[in-house]
């Protein structure tokens, strides 16, 4: 075959199409806004909100029958409940905050796998919400995450100072009378937005790479913020790309393998820091 | 709801400045006290300072002069007590300028020293603006003004330690603070870095900027300030250094920690601090 047609052979089929575009809008969405998971060191919160979003996204799945557009709703409906819930609850817990995050979110986890099993077929759908379904994406679907993940990015753009500050220097934030709550919170809608967004592409159980994989490559191969958000997000829509022709042309499940691309990309950072401060240690 | 917007672009929503008061003192406290579980970090500490003064504050660690600037910058309420800028509390204003010690910052953060620099300006610019052109005459002027100009577009870990605390102080004057709380500037640093910063520190005095730093070199806070705070918990003492610096006073302070050494010319008071002085790992 040649190379040509290698690359044009999955265009020929409309669900290829959706799901390369579908997984390009959500890696450039998560890879922006998990530039600050990253750097604030989000990681564990932004696993454990994707996981709590299972029970509403299942009842959302009984109520409509198993209905793709209704399905974001409930999934963003369920991801900025549940981003309030955990910040209020790490925020006053008389325990750990990890401690109080895990029980959450293993709970909310464990609720939405109990409610999808009262269903007959659920092994097949239960498989789709964890670990993604980028191929059965829908053309309404692909709009809604173009339009939310637009407004995503617009938002982290939009308040860029603020939120880098209250990254860098959250002491510097209060000095400066920036309303550091309301941006707390703020950022932990974004990024349950931006976990509702990419659902399709990789599911609960792997979000967390798209969050965190692409933006810790850039971190690795820059020294300036915005050049870490644009390096992420062209990781992340690589991955989404590369690990779409794998999955059609190796037969693997789409999410698995556009995670595992991110984390090839990831090694390759890693060899190529490396590489790169040996030879300034030896200049 | 245009008028919220106007607002909003002026940057004044939610952001309400207390005016200055002309006759009251830059900072008066009165009988702080603050508590951490149960035990006192700050004891009944009463005092004033005028524009344009100069403290060193010293004691042993824990004394709590990391709090105390904390208090002042508002980052933490005191249980007891009143904490007045320009006598107004300290959550209505902009001129306080905190600089953490350094270990508290994450120097890997993907930022430049000028855009660290441009921090300072955030609240001048206001919210959904980009930094004008005057904005980032004023970052360079800063950076001038503390001999960092070639080293702007460096990335901060990049620097050495005096150049770390320099970029600091240039943050606070392109912030046009009135009042800077400089915790530990000097640990870690060599002679010659310590210098470059104790001239930076100059600068602020002739912008007329009020200065409250911490350190642990007895000899250089009395060489170079006039006005000594002696603090642990409570205010053991303030005024000239040959106010301050009396056995009782001393000894009361570092709790036998503290070695005198008879002299020609008088007695020397060396801190016991070798062990203890710098727990952060940074000697």
């Amino acid at each position: 075959m040649e190379w040509l047609e290698i690359i044009l052979e999955p265009f020929r089929y409309p669900f290829m199409v959706r799901g390369l575009i579908a997984s390009v809008l959500a890696g450039v969405v998560s890879a922006t806004v998990g530039t600050y998971v990253v750097l604030r060191g989000m990681a564990f919160f932004g696993s454990a909100l994707a996981h709590s979003i299972l029970p509403g996204v299942a009842v959302g799945y009984l109520l409509t029958g198993g209905a793709k557009t209704p399905l974001f709703w409930w999934g963003t409906g369920t991801a900025i409940a549940a981003s309030l819930g955990i910040g209020a609850i790490s925020r006053g817990a008389k325990i750990k905050e990890d401690t109080a995050i895990s029980i959450i979110f293993s709970g909310m986890f464990a609720l939405g796998i109990a409610i999808i099993s009262t269903v007959q077929s659920y092994t097949v759908d239960l498989t789709h919400f964890l670990f993604g379904d980028v191929l059965g994406v829908s053309t309404r679907q692909v709009w809604l995450i173009a339009v939310f993940g637009a407004l995503i990015v617009f938002l982290v753009l939009a308040f860029y100072k603020e939120f880098l500050v209250l990254t860098f220097d959250p002491v510097l934030a209060t000095t400066l009378r920036i309303p550091r709550g309301f941006f707390e919170y703020f950022q932990l809608v974004l990024i349950a937005l931006t976990i509702a967004v990419s659902l399709q592409t990789v599911g609960v159980a792997l979000m967390v790479a798209m969050l965190v994989t692409p933006a810790a490559s850039a971190y690795l191969l820059t020294r300036r913020l915005p050049v870490m958000m644009a390096l992420g997000a062209a990781l992340a829509s690589i991955s989404g790309v590369v690990g779409l022709y794998v999955s059609y042309y190796l037969n693997v499940a789409s999410g698995p393998a556009i995670v595992l691309t991110a984390t090839a990309f990831f090694g390759l950072s890693w060899v190529v820091r490396t590489v790169r401060s040996r030879a300034n240690k030896g200049a | 709801m245009v008028d919220v917007l106007r607002r909003f672009r002026q940057g004044s929503l939610g952001r309400h400045y207390a005016a200055h008061q002309p006759d009251a003192p830059i900072l008066a406290l009165e009988n702080v006290s603050v508590d951490y579980e149960n035990s006192a970090a700050l004891d009944q500490v009463t005092f004033d300072l005028q524009a344009g003064e100069r403290v060193a504050v010293v004691g042993p660690n824990g004394a709590g002069k990391s709090t105390l600037f904390k208090v002042i910058a508002g980052v933490i309420h005191p249980d007891e007590g009143i904490v007045q800028i320009y006598g107004h509390e300290p959550g209505g204003h902009v001129c306080i300028s905190y600089i953490p010690q350094r270990s508290q910052v994450d120097w890997r953060f993907p930022v430049t020293v000028a855009d660290v620099v441009m921090m300072g300006r955030i609240s001048k610019i206001g919210p959904l603006r980009i930094p004008s052109p005057a904005d980032w005459q004023e970052v360079e002027k800063a950076l001038h003004l503390v001999g960092l100009s070639d080293l702007s577009g460096r990335q901060i870990g990049e620097l050495s330690g005096g150049q770390q605390q320099r970029m600091f102080i240039a943050r606070s004057l392109a912030q046009e603070a009135k009042l800077m709380l400089m915790d530990e500037p000097l640990t870690g640093l060599d002679v010659p870095s310590r210098e470059s910063v104790m001239g930076a520190l100059d600068t602020l005095t002739e912008n007329e900027v009020t200065l409250m730093v911490s350190m642990h070199d007895l000899q250089l806070a009395s060489e170079k300030y006039d006005r000594i705070m002696l603090l642990n918990k409570h205010m053991i003492a303030m005024g000239s250094p040959e106010e301050v610096f009396k056995k009782e006073y001393l000894s009361e302070a570092y709790e036998g920690r503290i070695h005198f050494i008879e002299g020609e010319t008088g007695e020397m008071a060396l801190e016991d601090s070798c062990c203890e002085g710098d727990r952060n790992g940074m000697a």
